[in-house]
């Protein structure tokens, strides 16, 4: 098969996937006890409040109708307007993408970064350093929030070292280069507790992968030829350890969302999460259905570009396909 | 640094209109010092205003916000007693018919604009009756008209007297809103509900949804002197462990509500005060409250409603879920309501699963193989969750099983109210400042439908109907008193309810601050930063 055969079948593939995944969630949300009128009306709301709700969001029509409309204004990239804001959903979308992608982003690299280091030095020592392993999967075990909330009572109660909440100091305000410093410092508790937890999963992955490489002939030979320790590790087994990160990061964009959603709740992180997290409480369907749709699209896209790196990285892998 | 504590409980108490306060309070602290312009205190938020237009709204996440860029007609002091606001001073005709409000002279709003009894008019009838659901069914069915035949005069007639009108004036239930800016449009979606023009303490400076809302100063404020803050910052903060532990590192200085667990924490630090208090924005005097659903069988049963009330031990709900704040509810109406409170009413129902088990043997409900007698669902918030689970092992030594059935709000509204699915449930009912608006709507035969939060058990007795009609109508405080306890001593024998444990709400804040008042939604207007 073509590489750019393969490509087009990734993308149908990713592109069906896409459609049947917001079916399902637009059923979920219709499905769901409790509608938006429930939700939004006051606490003594009156029958006619609650059907004048429904009304005038136009929830009164079949749901086959509204599955078409939204079927629409997906296509028109439309996510229609928010029950609870009354604001675009694309707008609020805007507004909470920078904040979650900020978080997302860092701590994917800083995980990646530490956790290929840490993986492939425990990998190939000679006694296998199984402890870095078993390590790893116990800190990607722990509960975000509750990692969270320790690293809150330490770093920021006791030491005092890290601010709590928020991405901002309210008090000072601070704006330009200040302004940038002030938000770093602000997010190194939410990184950092995302990242753990990430870390112990790329810690995982570089491990199982760089075992596996360092039992093969080339690293024997590698070093039979007399290259130093660090040169066979750091140019050979990392080489070759690489698409195997790569993918494994591609496909774990949908567990960092969840990640950062419990992270956004806790540090006060004005993102994504939180927009979700409230949608879901007062059944805002429009804002439910254009953040799945964008996590979804996000997830999909990253799986599909998975399977091309996979493939341009290791051009054995199309027809190997290694279980690792 | 010696401290010390003024407890005082509601029975000390002896005005009307009530509620309990607790203070501790750090000896040094300071009465009589003058408060000092300047500073800046940030509070905690648990949820995005979403809108900053209290008139359309009776979310406790919207007012808790935007309550301080407005005002009402009256304020309620620590008493619920009606203090000026927007109305320097009111009359009440002889009948109890006609209010009739003197307004503040030269207030303006943020924009400039002078604020007139045309703003008053205007509010009621185009936005609160018609969005403010908790207005609407409370003052709408009684209000008359509204007459503004100065710009100074604002004349309120009722169709017949009702003696709690005031306390539906202040800020939360009842915001006054800018006409020039709202008339034409829909107050829904006008755009000045996220930039808003109010007549408050302090004005909008910026607002970025689940993060901050930052205030300034009204500079033109009418009340003069005040507020002495240059800047009032909410912080949106959902998780409560993050809250109270930003207010313990000094990156907030108020929380509205903190959790039971840690006010022991929190009242034990000097740089801390905190208050309980069972009145706040958007209830108060609440009492935890399981509702039988009569429509249900065996719920129908008398016997199986007493046994149930027999075999829960509140005190140790009390004790064990609440921290031994509040108080085991002793009669229907909240002792908050020190006049309405008909004490010792609950006092036959001692805690006594012996007697539990013979009522439920005498409605022939025995025990099956596995020693159940009744099986039934308790439907609740997940924020209820440790109420529930005493009540599920307590019920389960009489043979009861219950299943926890935890639903988030809206899914809760459509089970309860809407399906009326459940066999029994948990519902923090708020009194409120009045029974009229706080206490009927659980037991008048005309509120069993659909509206959430009213006859959740489906109550009917024409007795009590009446009761609570003719205490409604009348602001003879004697008469009502009378009525109110003879309809809880009929409810409390037919026991549609069980009455658990009165709960108090608790706020903390920084003790550098002065001023707070937890209880207004009007909460920094006199705020003010010790130097």
């Amino acid at each position: 098969m073509t590489a750019l055969a393969s490509a087009l079948r990734a993308v149908a593939a990713g592109v069906a996937t896409w459609l049947l995944i917001q079916t399902l969630l637009f059923g979920l949300v219709q499905a769901a006890p409790g509608g938006p009128a429930a939700a939004l009306a006051g606490d003594f709301a009156t029958r006619e409040t609650q059907a004048a709700i429904t009304r005038s969001y136009a929830l009164d029509r079949p749901v086959s109708a509204q599955y078409l409309s939204f079927l629409k204004g997906m296509a028109e990239g439309d996510f229609g307007v928010s029950y609870q804001y009354r604001r675009p959903v694309t707008d609020l979308i805007a507004d909470r993408l920078g904040p979650t992608l900020a978080l997302m982003l860092s701590a994917l690299v800083i995980s990646v970064f530490v956790g290929r280091a840490l993986g492939i030095w425990a990998a190939t020592r000679r006694d296998g350093a199984r402890w870095v392993a078993l390590a790893a999967a116990a800190v990607h075990a722990l509960p975000v929030f509750w990692v969270g909330q320790l690293l809150m009572l330490s770093l920021g109660l006791e030491l005092a070292w890290f601010p709590l909440s928020g991405m901002s100091d309210l008090r000072r305000e601070p704006s330009g280069l200040a302004g940038a410093a002030d938000l770093a410092w602000h997010a190194v508790l939410p990184v950092l507790t995302l990242s753990l937890q990430q870390i112990g999963f790329f810690v995982t992955v570089a491990y199982a992968k760089a075992r596996l490489e360092s039992e093969k002939g080339y690293v024997r030979a590698a070093r039979s030829r007399g290259l130093t320790e660090r040169a066979v590790v750091w140019r050979h087994v990392s080489r070759n350890v690489a698409p195997q990160l790569a993918t494994a990061t591609l496909n774990h964009v949908g567990m960092l969302f969840t990640g950062a959603v419990l992270v956004e709740t806790l540090f006060a992180w004005p993102g994504l999460g939180r927009l979700l997290t409230g949608a879901i409480l007062s059944r805002d369907h429009p804002v439910l259905l254009g953040v799945f749709a964008l996590i979804t699209s996000a997830v999909i896209v990253c799986s599909v570009l998975a399977a091309l790196v996979q493939a341009r990285l290791d051009p054995r892998i199309a027809d190997e396909r290694e279980v690792a | 640094m010696p401290s010390w504590c003024v407890s005082v409980g509601p029975e000390a108490l002896t005005t009307r209109v009530l509620f309990s306060i607790l203070l501790c309070l750090l000896a040094g602290s300071g009465f009589a010092q003058t408060p000092v312009r300047g500073g800046v205190a940030v509070i905690a938020v648990a949820a995005d205003p979403t809108t900053l237009n209290p008139g359309i709204s009776t979310g406790s996440h919207v007012h808790a916000v935007a309550d301080s860029l407005y005002n009402g007609l009256v304020e309620l002091d620590q008493n619920l007693r009606p203090q000026p606001d927007l109305a320097q001073k009111w009359a009440v005709s002889e009948r109890g018919t006609v209010y009739t409000f003197q307004l503040v002279p030269n207030v303006r709003w943020h924009d400039g604009t002078p604020f007139t009894s045309a703003d008053v008019k205007y509010t009621f009838e185009e936005i609160l009756l018609k969005h403010h659901a908790r207005t609407k069914s409370g003052i709408g069915s009684i209000l008359a008209s509204i007459d503004a035949p100065t710009p100074g005069t604002v004349v309120f007639r009722l169709r017949k007297p009702y003696g709690a009108l005031l306390q539906l004036l202040n800020v939360t239930e009842a915001p006054i809103l800018p006409k020039h800016i709202y008339q034409g449009t829909d107050p829904l979606t006008n755009p000045t509900n996220l930039k808003p023009i109010g007549t408050g303490a302090f004005k909008l400076e910026s607002y970025r949804p689940d993060q901050q809302i930052v205030m300034v100063r009204n500079p033109n404020y009418f009340k003069p002197g005040l507020p002495y803050l240059d800047r009032l910052v909410f912080r949106v903060m959902p998780d409560d462990t993050a809250q109270t532990l930003a207010l313990l590192a000094g990156e907030v200085d108020f929380l509205g509500l903190v959790n039971a667990p840690d006010v022991a924490r929190l009242s034990a630090r000097n740089d801390l005060v905190t208050a309980q208090t069972s009145f706040g924005s958007g209830g108060g005097n609440c009492i935890m409250t399981m509702s039988f659903n009569l429509d249900r069988k065996p719920m129908n049963d008398p016997r199986v409603r007493q046994a149930i009330a027999y075999a829960i031990d509140r005190a140790q709900i009390q004790r064990d879920v609440f921290f031994g704040l509040g108080r085991v509810a002793d009669a229907p109406i909240s002792s908050g309501l020190t006049w309405a409170h008909a004490p010792n009413t609950l006092a036959d129902y001692k805690f006594n699963p012996q007697r539990a088990t013979e009522l439920l043997d005498a409605a022939g409900l025995r025990p099956d193989a596995e020693g159940v007698r009744l099986r039934i669902d308790l439907l609740h918030f997940p924020s209820f969750n440790r109420v529930g689970e005493v009540l599920r092992q307590n019920l389960s030594k009489v043979g009861i099983r219950v299943q926890q059935k935890p639903l988030d709000r809206a899914a809760f509204v459509e089970a309860v109210f809407g399906q009326r699915a459940f066999d029994t449930n948990l519902i923090s009912y708020c009194n409120g400042a009045d029974p009229d608006s706080g206490v009927r709507r659980m037991y008048v035969s005309d509120n069993i439908s659909s509206v959430p939060f009213s006859n959740a058990a489906a109550y009917r007795n024409p007795e009590v109907d009446r009761l609570f009609k003719e205490a409604g109508e009348t602001d003879n405080y004697d008469e009502r008193a009378r009525e109110y306890a003879a309809a809880q001593r009929i409810v409390a024998k037919d026991l549609p309810y069980w009455w658990l444990v009165e709960t108090v709400a608790s706020s903390a804040w920084r003790a550098r601050f002065q001023g707070f008042q937890p209880w207004s939604g009007e909460v920094a207007e006199r705020a003010w930063l010790r130097p």
